[in-house]
């Protein structure tokens, strides 16, 4: 009798445990078909580890129109057999911020049925720089324009004792900053941003035009423009801005402008170009605001800067990164375009809006200069933006290590082992080699029998000779180092011969070819040669990217799945 | 021994047989012929410590200057933790009798206009290389400044509570700062090798006076009493040479040092155990060793706003001394043991920064010369050197921004404000 009445004594704790509703809660959000698979949440003591009891269906209310329920409400007290009582939700009759509940968004001021696509400092799309060309219908060129670029050459734009300066600077950033024996990177990177600043803006004595911008931060911009059907909006702080009196002056001149109305936009169907943007249904039509009202003395934005958030929920990988600085420099020349020009989409201005951008994660910097053309974004076709930037090759503050044929993109990690094995392998075949007669002539046992000394020797010189050889064909084709020459696309890829010594084989990128059926051994054929890479030992994935062809444009259509050099 | 008193005197004194024994040890012997007799290093007594103490002095004295640093903050022990913004009441008097710092009304004479010039005409420029275009432009760049942070900034909600000082006067100040040393950084060349350092760490580890330990095993024994700044002065620069000193050595062996008899937790001052720091805000190597100028933000929960509602209008100054002292001796301090001095090696010479402190519209001004680092009960007994804190009252830079426009933009305090950037050595 007592161990029975325990059990129900439990099966009743456990029905009004409230564990039993978490987990029955817990079951119907996940969507699982909850009635089947009943948990057991054997993480609490035995009482309430006892399998939960089923859920019950709950009684299906009825809804007759016309027909009124008699309520237990005037009865004050529950009877049984009458309705439960509807009554209206209560609402409070004076405002309470601490109980203010928000209305749904249908019933909300600034509700419009067409929904908004935004793009804010937390998004992360998917196509990257592609994604962002499309939408700011921008022409991407890579490498910065030798003007710019030969600006920072010439010895009286350079400072005093420079290299030492900022080799201080890095320094500063990641040693001396602080007492702690490590520093964390957005901290340093930070540092190391404003420390170059400094040093730049120290040019001010013999540079004026320095003088004349200013570093805002925590600035909100906005900016809205029509796509196709579709509205776009950008909104959001990104970090840091140098704001100038002068505007910039045009990177790319009128002809090239033209020119570019002959380019097509790079698709990348079937992935829909809104994808990742936030869509919002309650928004401000024509929402355009700089981060700055009023006769502002510095209405000309020169420079972003970039760094990477510290938030774990959006981190952003480094095509994110670049998508996300080409859409705010395009944002910030929007606004500044729409405020001088009107909001009425133009195809041409007179005077394009060049902005500056450049972005960090404390070691690597990518630099791009955006040239905003024309505010008539709704079409495909027609004048299109442009962007140079240093997208392919991003600049490191200190590069690898650079040889004639290249800089090292990739080292096997295999390579001092595969050789040890090799040297190991020669060395026990050559000594069996060597001492195997002496032993057989010293011990005179293979003199009995002519055929069982064959046999034996036959056995003894497979595996002296097959060995070395068998290792040989496995790993001829590991990669021990890979170097790569950006300027001609060619790769040097070194590989150990029969005698242990680097071998090496230079081919281009598009002799590359990738079996239909993956090899063992081999990775890619480099012309008629199987190589072997680790994919994850390439520091920079972009370079295994760009080694197996992955990172040239492809699309779904028959055609181009066809063609004989993409594989 | 009677036979040695009657000693014949018949006897010549020159015997010939006697006399090369009596003449060997006449000559004065001047190599010593025994080791030096000194204490035991390891016996359980006084002298035995004291020799340790004296051993280690010498040790620490002969090392370079990193091991130094980590030899004299190597021990953890309790200490008393110096915070340079303080609710405590009147911390100034306290902070200068930590620091042995005599507080001087007013600034040095470096920064005051002559008094013989005082006849000119009042609006000739303190500084002789900056003329009345010059300070134009300043006075228009400053404007700008403000007028960029507090009017054409579009804030989207105002900030929280308590928040303010951080988000907005922040900013400010930090754009402030620079463009005003990039400005100046053509009149005043060593603002162009300077480095300036955002919300960077200060830290001090000094001692001075002495317990006797209350309970324990070490009941009735002496104990230095040790104390640790960790200050976060908002922005500060740091330049490869040193600053000219105020005032000589000399004079200061008459300035006055408060003396407090109590004990520090009277203060309140709380004390903690954890790593003796000593750093200017950038480590040993870095060439930017020497201090220039801080720039300190005065909390919300220490603004005088919030005092004149608690009726402690009266605590403003002796809060904003109180930070200035603290502060700069530890910059002061770090950058001398950062020169190899400590408290047994006495700084040859002074030791010379600046300070701003402001809420955003009301700036304090203070000049701060380290003249000794020797405070411990052993070097300071017959110590007549003294720190001295030279400072302003709290100033009104601005009374505010109406219609994008600056109301009442004070002159004298922009003109002292341009001083202080561009102090610099005589070459």
């Amino acid at each position: 009798m007592l161990p029975e009445a325990t059990r129900y004594l439990k099966a009743t704790v456990s029905l009004f445990s409230p564990n039993v509703f978490l987990n029955a809660s817990k079951l119907s959000a996940h969507g699982a078909p909850s009635s089947l698979q009943t948990r057991r949440n054997l993480r609490v003591s035995h009482c309430f580890a006892a399998r939960v009891p089923p859920q019950k269906k709950p009684r299906e209310k009825v809804e007759i129109p016309g027909l009124e329920m008699v309520t237990y409400g005037d009865r004050m007290h529950y009877v049984p057999g009458l309705a439960k009582p509807v009554y209206p939700p209560w609402e409070m009759s004076f405002k309470d911020p601490r109980y203010y509940r928000s209305p749904p968004a249908q019933e909300m001021a600034l509700y419009k049925d067409k929904p908004c696509y935004v793009f804010n400092q937390r998004t992360s799309i998917l196509e990257g720089v592609r994604q962002a060309a499309w939408l700011t219908k921008t022409h991407v060129r890579p490498g910065l324009l030798p003007h710019l670029v030969s600006l920072a050459a010439k010895p009286e734009n350079q400072l005093p004792d420079q290299d030492e300066r900022v080799q201080n600077a890095i320094k500063h950033s990641r040693f001396w900053d602080t007492m702690e024996p490590r520093l964390r990177k957005e901290k340093y990177s930070n540092t190391l941003l404003l420390n170059l600043l400094h040093l730049c803006a120290t040019l001010q004595p013999t540079h004026p035009a320095v003088g004349r911008r200013i570093l805002a931060e925590n600035y909100s911009l906005a900016a809205t423009w029509k796509r196709g059907e579709d509205l776009f909006q950008i909104r959001g702080r990104n970090g840091l801005l140098h704001c100038s009196m002068d505007p910039l002056p045009r990177i790319c001149g009128e002809q090239e402008v033209l020119e570019t109305s002959d380019q097509v936009l790079e698709s990348f169907y079937p992935v829909s170009p809104t994808i990742d943007l936030q869509q919002v249904s309650v928004y401000k039509e024509e929402m355009n605001c700089t981060g700055f009202r009023g006769e502002y003395p510095y209405p000309h934005a020169h420079t972003l800067y970039f760094l990477e958030t510290s938030d774990p929920n959006c981190q952003l990988r480094p095509e994110q990164f670049r998508a996300k600085m080409i859409m705010f420099t395009f944002g910030n020349a929007l606004a500044r375009a729409h405020k001088l020009y009107g909001t009425q989409p133009q195809s041409l201005l007179e005077r394009p809006i060049t902005v500056q951008a450049v972005g960090t994660n404390g070691r690597i910097f990518q630099f791009l200069v955006f040239q905003l053309n024309t505010t008539d974004l709704s079409g495909d076709d027609g004048i299109k933006n442009q962007v140079h930037s240093t997208c392919q090759g991003s600049q490191s503050l200190s590069t690898t290590s650079y040889t004639e044929d290249g800089s090292l993109v990739y080292t096997g990690s295999l390579g001092t082992a595969i050789r040890g094995v090799k040297i190991f392998s020669y060395s026990t075949s050559g000594a069996s080699l060597i001492l195997m007669p002496q032993i057989l002539l010293k011990t005179g046992l293979g003199m009995g029998n002519i055929a069982l000394e064959v046999i034996s020797c036959g056995i003894i010189g497979f595996f002296t000779f097959l060995t070395p050889i068998i290792l040989h064909f496995i790993t001829k084709g590991y990669v021990i180092r890979l170097y790569h020459d950006p300027d001609r696309d060619t790769y040097t890829a070194i590989t150990y011969s029969v005698f242990l010594t680097e071998k090496r084989c230079v081919f281009h990128q598009s002799q590359v070819r990738i079996p239909a059926v993956s090899k063992m051994f081999a990775n890619f054929y480099a012309g008629h040669m199987g190589l072997f890479v680790n994919p994850d030992l390439f520091p920079i994935p972009q370079d295994y990217n760009h080694l197996m062809g992955y990172d040239k444009p492809f699309s779904f259509t028959k055609e181009d799945m066809d063609k004989p050099d993409k594989t | 021994m009677a036979a040695r008193i009657r000693l014949p005197l018949l006897l010549p004194r020159s015997f010939p047989p006697l006399r090369s024994l009596k003449h060997v040890h006449t000559e004065a012997v001047k190599e010593p012929q025994y080791p030096p007799i000194v204490a035991s290093l390891t016996a359980k007594s006084k002298s035995a410590r004291l020799r340790q103490n004296e051993e280690r002095i010498k040790l620490i004295s002969s090392s370079p200057v990193e091991e130094k640093l980590s030899l004299i903050t190597r021990i953890q022990r309790m200490k008393f933790v110096v915070y340079p913004q303080t609710f405590s009441r009147n911390p100034d008097r306290w902070y200068q009798h930590f620091t042995k710092t005599a507080y001087i009304p007013g600034l040095p004479e470096k920064f005051n206009p002559t008094t013989e010039g005082s006849q000119l005409a009042t609006d000739q420029p303190a500084v002789p290389e900056i003329d009345d275009a010059a300070f134009n432009e300043i006075r228009d760049l400053v404007t700008r400044v403000i007028l960029h942070e507090h009017w054409h900034k579009m804030r989207k909600r105002q900030p929280f509570l308590y928040k303010h000082q951080e988000q907005v006067v922040g900013p400010f100040l930090k754009t402030l700062v620079s463009e005003l040393t990039y400005n100046l950084a053509k009149y005043n060349p060593l603002l162009r090798l300077s480095s300036l350092d955002l919300s960077p760490q200060v830290n001090f580890y000094w001692r001075r006076g002495k317990r006797i330990i209350p309970k324990g095993h070490r009941r009735g024994r002496q104990e230095p009493i040790r104390f640790q700044i960790d200050d976060h002065p908002h922005s500060q620069i740091r330049i490869p040479q040193q600053l000219p000193q105020f005032a000589p050595l000399e004079a200061s062996y008459t300035a006055e040092v408060p003396e407090i008899h109590l004990a520090p937790n009277m203060m309140p001052l709380f004390r903690r155990q954890y790593d003796n720091n000593i750093f200017t805000g950038a480590k040993l190597p870095d060439p930017a060793c020497y201090g220039h100028t801080q720039f300190h933000l005065v909390p919300d929960r220490y603004h005088r706003d919030r005092l004149a509602r608690q009726q402690h209008s009266d605590q403003v100054e002796p809060f904003l001394r109180a930070n200035a002292a603290a502060s700069l001796f530890a910059w002061t301090g770090a950058q001398a043991m950062y020169q190899g001095f400590w408290d047994y090696q006495d700084v040859s010479r002074p030791f010379v920064s600046q300070a701003v402190i402001t809420d955003g519209h009301f700036f304090s001004f203070f000049c701060y010369q380290l003249n000794t680092l020797a405070l411990s009960v052993e070097t300071d007994a017959n110590n007549p050197r003294k720190n001295l804190l030279w400072g302003t009252e709290s100033l009104r830079l601005y009374e505010g921004v109406q219609d994008g426009a600056v109301v009442g933009l004070d002159d004298c305090v922009l003109r002292l404000l341009v001083q202080f950037l561009m102090n610099r050595p005589h070459s």
